[in-house]
C-alpha cells in the first residue's frame, strides 16, 4: 500500500540532499505504478494527487495520465475534481490521451451539476485540441446563455481556446460574445472583454465588427468610475481596476488606426488621466493603462501630450515599479512623440542613476532612442559615465550602442576619437573587437588628428594598460605614428592640454609594459611587435633624438620572443629581425612605411561579401585586422599585382578576402587561385561548382583558420614581399606540419629541403581503389614551393572498373595544376595501370601544409557509379 | 497572457507551479531555478519585474514565499509596433495587483497561509488558482466570487468522500 500524500510530502521535506529526494521520489513513483497497475481504485485520486506533487518537483509523472481519465469518468465530484486537475497539469495537448477524454468531457458540460459543468469548461479552456474545440464549441455555446454568471465567465474563457483553435468559429460567435457586454457580472464582463480583445489580436479584421461596442465600452467604464463604493468590488478605493484595466485595453484595439472611435474616447480618456487615485497601486495602473491606450490610439494632441507628462510624472515617482513601466513605455512612444518626449530627458538621464539595473537598462534603451545630433554630446557622456559603472555583462553591449551613436551623430571627427578613446579606456577590455578597429580606422582617416590621438593613447596605455581593446588601439597607434608621438601636441581647443613630447625611451617603456603586462595576449604582443618594427622606421626619421642605444634596445625587443614557444611570435620576432638586418634598406622603407588612409567603402565591401562574418565578433575582428595590416600590400605595390588569378575559381575562398589586399608580387603562387580541376571531362565553368561541391563538407581544409593562423596572415604579406626582393635570403625554416618538432631557435637554417627526392604516400584506399601520390620537386633550386604528384591508381579488385575520374582541391594558398589521366578504365588486380600527374605550388611553404581534398569517381563491377571523397594531408616536410 | 504562475519558497524549492504554455519538465525546472535565483537577487528597493527569456516575470514576496507570474515579454512577437497588440500587452501594475488578489484570496480561505498550507494542501491551491486562470487569461480576481464556488465544492466533494472513504 502507498502512503497518504501527507506523508509523501513530508517525507520529501525530510530530504538532506538531493540524492535522497530523487530516491524517495522514485520508490513513491514506483509503488503508484504498481498501484495503478493493480487498479486499486480507492487509491486512484490520492495517487494521483501524489503525481502532482511529483510533477511540480520535476520528476516524470506521465504514468499518471490514464489515472486521470478514469477519475474524470467517475460519478464521484472529488474523484472527478482531481481528475481534471491532474488533466490539466500532468497533460498537454500534445498528447494523444486527449481524444481519448473528449467524449467524458462531454457529458460533463452537459451534466445538472454547476459545478461538474465548470471543471469541464476550465479543461476545455485550458486544454482543448483543435479536434476537442470543433467537437465541444456548440456544448460550450450553450453555455455562454447560461444563467449562472459562474458558467458564462467560464464559457467565455474556454470559447478564447476554441477560437484559437478553429479560429474560423468565430465568425458564428460574434453576435453572441458581444451581447456578453450586457452582462451585469464583473467576471463575466472580464472574461468577455479578454474574449473580445484576444479575437482582434487574432485576427484584426474583427476590429471593425467590434467597433460599434465602443459605446458600450466606454458606458462601463463611465459606470465604474462614478459608482462609488463598491463594496464587492472595491480595491484600495477603485472600483474594480481589473475590470478597468481591460476595458482600457480593450479601447486600445478598438481606437488603434480608427479615428471616429477615438474621437468618442478623448473626453473619458482625459476624465481617467486626470482624476484616477494614484496613492495606490491598483490607481497606478489604471493611469499606465490609461496612458498607453492614449499614446497607441488616435487621440488629440493635447491629450498625448498629458500622456507624456504622466509618464514623466510617473519617472519621479518612489516606487521603483512605477519608473519601470514609464521608461518602458516612454521608449514605446518615443519614435511617435519625440519631442514631447525630449522635455523629460534629465529625468530619464537621472535613471541611469539609480540602484536597480532594470530601471538603468530600461533608461539606457531610451536613452540610446533620444539621442539626435543636438543632444549627442551631452547623452553620450552620460553614457560613458553610466559605462564606467555598468554590470560586466552589459558592457559590451553598451559599447555598441554608444559606438552606433557615435557612428551616426558624431559631430566632429575631433569628437568622435576622443569619445571611441575614452569608451576604450573604459571598458576597452569587455567591448566588441570591431570597435577598436572603427577607431584605428577613424585615426587612419582623420590625419589632422593623429598626433592629438596618439598622444592620447599613449597616456592612457601609460595610466592603465589592461584594457585590452585600448592596448590593441593604443599600440597600433604608437608604431603607425611613433614619430608624432616625439613631437609635442599643443592644445587644439580650450576644452583639451597641450601634451609634452614623448622620449623614445618612454615609448620603448611603455610598449614593454604591455608585453609583460600578466593580461597581455598573444594578440598584444604580436602587435606590439608590429609596432617595433614600424617604430623602427618611425624613430630613424626623427633620428636626431634617438640615439642609438635606444634603436639597439629596440631591437633587443623585437628579438625577444625569437624562442619563443609560440610559433606566430617566434616567426614575426625572426622575420621582423631579418628586415631590420643589413641589406635590404631598398626595400625596407615601403614594408614599414605609414598606411595610406583606410577606405571605408572597401573595407564595407569587403565585409559585406561575407556577411557570416559579421556574427562572430572574434571572427570579423581578424577580418578587420587582416584587412588594416593588409592594406600594406596595397599601399606599396598596388601597380604590380601579382599574376592574375586563373579560371572561373578564384572566387571561390576569395584570396583577397584573406589578405586584405592585392596580393604580393614575389611568390607567385600566393596570388594564385586556389584550386583548379582536371580529369577527363570537367573544365572552365564548370570547375567552381565541382569545386564547391568538394569543399561544401569541409572548408576547414582550405583555410585552416584557427586563431594563430588567422593573425599570421596580416605578415605573411611582409614576409612574402621580403622573399621576393631577395630571392637568396633563407627562406622561413617553420613548418606549422604538428608532427615536427618546432625548429629550433640555434639552426635558423631550414632543415634540407628534399632535392629530388621521391617519397610516396597512399592518397586513398578504399574498397580496393587505392590511389599512391609519388612525390618529387622537378626544381627545388628554383622553386622550392612547386612539387609533382604523380598518382597511381591500383585496382586491387577482381572486376573491371570504368569512367574513372579523378579531381581534386587544394586551399588558397596552393596553386593546381592537373593533367588529364592517361586512362578511365582499371583492369582487375593491377597496379599503376591508369597514372594522372598534379602538379602543385604551396606558396606557404614552410608556414602551412600541403593538403589536398580528393574525389575520385568511378563505376564498379555492376554498373554501379561510385563517387568518393578524401582529404591527403600526410604530405611529408617540405612540401 | 499569463504564461505561468510560481509560488518559490526562499530556499529556491517550487511549492506550486501552473503553466498555461507548454513547456517540457527539464524546461521548467531550469526555469524556475534560474527565476528564483533572480528574484532572490534583488532587494526590496528594486522594481519587481525582470526580464527573462522572452517573458516578463511579475513577482511579489509575501514572507517567505514569492509569488510569481511568467506573462509574455515586450519583444515576444517583434516590437514594430509601438504599443503593439502582438504580446507584451499586459498591464505589469495589473499583474502585480492580480498577485496581491491572488495571495489575499489564498488567505482568506486558509485563514492566515503560510506555506506549509500550500505545500500540504497543493490540490486545493491548485482549485483556487484555476478558479481564477484559466488558459492564461484572468478568469475573475473577486474574493467573494472565487471563494463561494469552492467552499460549495468543497461541501459536495466532503460528503461524498465521507461515503468513500468508509468504503475504502
Amino acid at each position: 500500500m502507498t502512503m497518504r500524500l501527507r506523508e509523501l510530502i513530508r517525507a520529501v521535506r525530510a530530504c538532506k540532499t538531493a540524492a535522497e529526494e530523487r530516491a524517495v521520489i522514485a520508490k513513491e513513483s514506483a509503488l503508484i505504478r504498481t498501484a495503478i497497475k493493480e487498479e486499486h481504485e480507492q487509491y486512484r485520486h490520492r495517487n494521483v494527487a501524489k503525481l502532482l506533487f511529483i510533477h511540480m518537483l520535476g520528476y516524470p509523472s506521465h504514468f499518471g495520465q490514464m489515472e486521470c481519465l478514469k477519475l474524470i469518468a467517475s460519478p464521484h465530484f472529488f474523484e472527478k475534481r482531481i481528475g481534471y486537475l491532474g488533466l490539466s497539469l500532468l497533460l498537454t495537448e500534445q498528447e494523444e490521451v486527449l481524444t481519448l477524454v473528449t467524449n467524458s468531457i462531454k457529458n460533463d458540460l452537459n451534466s445538472p451539476n454547476p459545478f461538474v459543468v465548470g471543471l469541464a469548461l476550465s479543461a476545455v479552456g485550458n486544454l482543448a485540441t483543435e479536434d476537442i474545440a470543433r467537437d465541444l464549441a456548440m456544448d460550450v455555446d450553450k453555455h455562454l446563455k447560461s444563467n449562472n454568471s459562474y458558467l458564462r465567465k467560464k464559457a467565455a474563457l474556454a470559447t478564447i481556446r476554441i477560437f484559437q483553435k478553429v479560429p474560423d468559429l468565430v465568425e458564428d460567435f460574434i453576435e453572441r460574445i458581444t451581447s456578453l457586454l450586457k452582462d451585469r457580472s464583473h467576471g463575466v464582463l472580464i472574461a468577455a472583454v479578454e474574449l473580445m480583445t484576444e479575437v482582434m489580436k487574432m485576427d484584426p479584421a474583427f476590429t471593425s465588427a467590434f467597433s460599434r461596442l465602443v459605446p458600450s465600452v466606454l458606458r462601463l467604464l463611465r459606470n465604474l468610475l462614478t459608482m462609488g463604493y463598491a463594496p464587492d468590488h472595491d480595491i484600495a478605493g477603485i472600483t474594480d481596476p481589473f475590470l478597468q484595466v481591460k476595458l482600457l485595453y480593450m479601447l486600445q484595439c478598438l481606437g488603434r488606426d480608427n479615428a471616429e472611435a477615438s474621437e468618442a474616447m478623448n473626453d473619458l480618456l482625459a476624465q481617467v488621466a486626470t482624476n484616477t487615485e494614484t496613492a495606490k497601486n491598483a490607481g497606478n495602473a489604471i493611469l499606465y493603462q490609461c496612458v498607453q491606450t492614449i499614446m497607441s490610439v488616435e487621440s488629440e494632441a493635447g491629450l498625448r501630450v498629458l500622456g507624456i507628462n504622466i509618464l514623466g510624472r510617473f519617472l519621479l515617482n518612489r516606487d521603483n515599479n512605477i519608473r519601470y513601466v514609464a521608461l518602458n513605455t516612454l521608449s514605446k512612444v518615443v519614435g511617435r512623440d519625440a519631442a514631447s518626449v525630449q522635455r523629460h530627458r534629465n529625468t530619464i538621464v537621472e535613471c541611469l542613476k539609480d540602484p536597480d539595473v532594470s530601471i538603468r537598462q530600461r533608461a539606457l534603451e531610451l536613452i540610446c532612442q533620444l539621442v539626435n545630433p543636438q543632444n549627442v554630446q551631452e547623452l553620450t557622456r552620460e553614457m560613458l559615465n553610466y559605462l564606467v559603472v555598468a554590470l560586466p555583462e552589459h558592457k559590451a553591449s553598451l559599447c555598441s550602442k554608444i559606438m552606433h551613436v557615435v557612428e551616426t551623430y558624431a559631430p566632429s571627427p575631433l569628437w568622435r576619437l576622443d569619445t571611441l578613446i575614452t569608451m576604450l579606456a573604459i571598458a576597452g577590455d569587455a567591448c566588441d573587437p570591431s570597435i577598436p578597429h572603427a577607431l584605428v580606422y577613424y585615426l587612419s582617416t582623420a590625419e589632422d588628428l593623429q598626433r592629438y590621438a596618439v598622444h592620447k593613447l599613449f597616456l592612457l596605455l601609460t595610466d592603465d594598460a589592461s584594457q585590452l581593446g585600448l592596448v590593441l588601439a593604443a599600440v597600433w597607434a604608437i608604431g603607425e605614428f611613433g614619430d608624432l608621438l616625439l613631437q609635442a601636441q599643443p592644445a587644439l581647443d580650450e576644452d583639451t592640454s597641450a601634451m609634452e613630447p614623448q622620449t623614445p625611451a618612454a615609448v620603448l617603456d611603455a610598449l614593454e609594459e604591455v608585453v609583460t603586462n600578466h593580461g597581455a595576449t598573444q594578440v598584444t604582443r604580436g602587435y606590439v611587435l608590429v609596432a617595433l618594427l614600424k617604430l623602427s622606421d618611425r624613430f630613424a626619421a626623427a633620428s636626431p633624438s634617438v640615439s642609438d642605444a635606444e634603436m639597439r634596445r629596440l631591437a633587443g625587443l623585437l628579438s625577444r620572443y625569437d624562442t619563443s614557444l609560440q610559433l606566430e611570435l617566434q616567426q614575426r620576432s625572426c622575420e621582423f629581425r631579418q628586415v631590420l638586418a643589413p641589406g635590404v634598406e631598398g626595400v625596407r622603407p615601403e614594408i614599414v612605411g605609414r598606411i595610406p588612409p583606410l577606405d571605408e567603402a572597401m573595407l564595407t565591401a569587403r565585409r559585406g561579401r561575407f556577411p557570416g562574418r559579421e556574427d562572430g565578433g572574434g571572427k570579423r575582428g581578424v577580418s578587420m585586422e587582416g584587412s588594416l595590416f593588409g592594406e600594406e600590400g596595397t599601399g606599396k605595390k598596388g601597380g604590380k599585382e601579382g599574376p592574375a588569378a586563373s579560371g572561373g575559381a578564384t572566387d571561390l575562398l576569395d584570396l583577397e578576402e584573406i589578405f586584405g589586399g592585392a596580393p604580393g608580387p614575389g611568390n607567385g603562387g600566393n596570388g594564385m587561385t586556389g584550386a583548379v580541376t582536371g580529369g577527363a571531362s570537367l573544365k572552365g565553368g564548370e570547375s567552381a561548382d565541382l569545386l564547391s561541391d568538394i569543399f561544401a563538407s569541409n572548408v576547414p581544409v582550405a583555410m585552416p583558420a584557427s586563431a594563430p593562423v588567422a593573425l599570421s596572415t596580416p605578415f605573411d604579406q611582409v614576409v612574402v614581399a621580403e622573399e621576393g626582393h631577395l630571392p637568396h635570403a633563407p627562406p622561413p625554416s617553420f613548418s606549422s606540419s604538428s608532427s615536427l618538432p618546432p625548429p629550433t631557435p640555434s639552426a635558423p637554417l631550414p632543415p634540407a629541403l628534399p632535392q629530388q627526392t621521391t617519397a610516396s604516400i597512399t592518397a586513398f584506399d578504399q574498397d580496393g581503389l587505392r590511389i599512391t601520390m609519388e612525390l618529387s620537386k622537378p626544381s627545388p633550386a628554383d622553386d622550392p614551393s612547386a612539387s609533382l604528384l604523380l598518382c597511381r591508381f591500383d585496382n586491387r579488385t577482381d572486376v573491371t572498373l570504368t569512367n574513372l575520374s579523378f579531381q581534386c582541391a587544394v586551399p588558397r594558398y596552393v596553386k593546381l595544376e592537373l593533367s588529364p589521366a592517361s586512362g578511365s578504365t582499371l583492369l582487375p588486380n593491377t597496379a599503376g595501370s591508369v597514372t594522372q600527374a598534379v602538379r602543385v605550388a604551396n606558396s606557404l611553404l614552410g608556414q602551412k601544409p600541403l593538403q589536398l581534398k580528393i574525389k575520385v569517381q568511378y563505376t564498379d563491377g555492376r554498373g554501379q557509379p561510385i563517387t568518393k571523397m578524401g582529404t591527403v594531408a600526410n604530405f611529408p616536410a617540405g612540401y | 497572457m499569463i504564461r505561468f504562475i510560481l509560488f518559490v519558497n526562499k530556499q529556491g524549492q517550487t511549492r506550486l507551479s501552473s503553466y498555461y504554455t507548454w513547456m517540457s519538465i527539464p524546461e521548467r525546472v531550469a526555469l524556475e531555478a534560474e527565476i528564483i535565483r533572480k528574484c532572490l537577487s534583488r532587494s526590496e528597493l528594486q522594481c519587481q519585474f525582470i526580464e527573462y527569456r522572452g517573458h516578463k516575470v511579475i513577482y511579489r514576496r509575501y514572507a517567505s514565499l514569492f509569488f510569481i507570474v511568467g506573462v509574455e515579454g515586450d519583444d515576444a512577437t517583434g516590437s514594430a509596433h509601438s504599443v503593439s497588440t502582438n504580446g507584451g500587452c499586459e498591464n505589469e501594475l495589473a499583474i502585480l495587483e492580480f498577485i496581491h488578489a491572488l495571495v489575499e484570496t489564498l488567505d482568506k480561505y486558509f485563514e492566515s497561509v503560510c506555506e506549509l498550507d500550500i505545500m500540504f494542501n497543493l490540490e486545493k491551491a491548485h482549485f483556487i488558482v484555476d478558479e481564477m486562470v484559466i488558459n492564461g487569461h484572468i478568469v475573475d480576481a473577486n474574493k467573494t466570487n472565487i471563494l463561494k464556488p469552492i467552499h460549495l465544492m468543497e461541501k459536495a466533494s466532503a460528503s461524498e468522500e465521507s461515503i468513500f472513504s468508509r468504503r475504502g
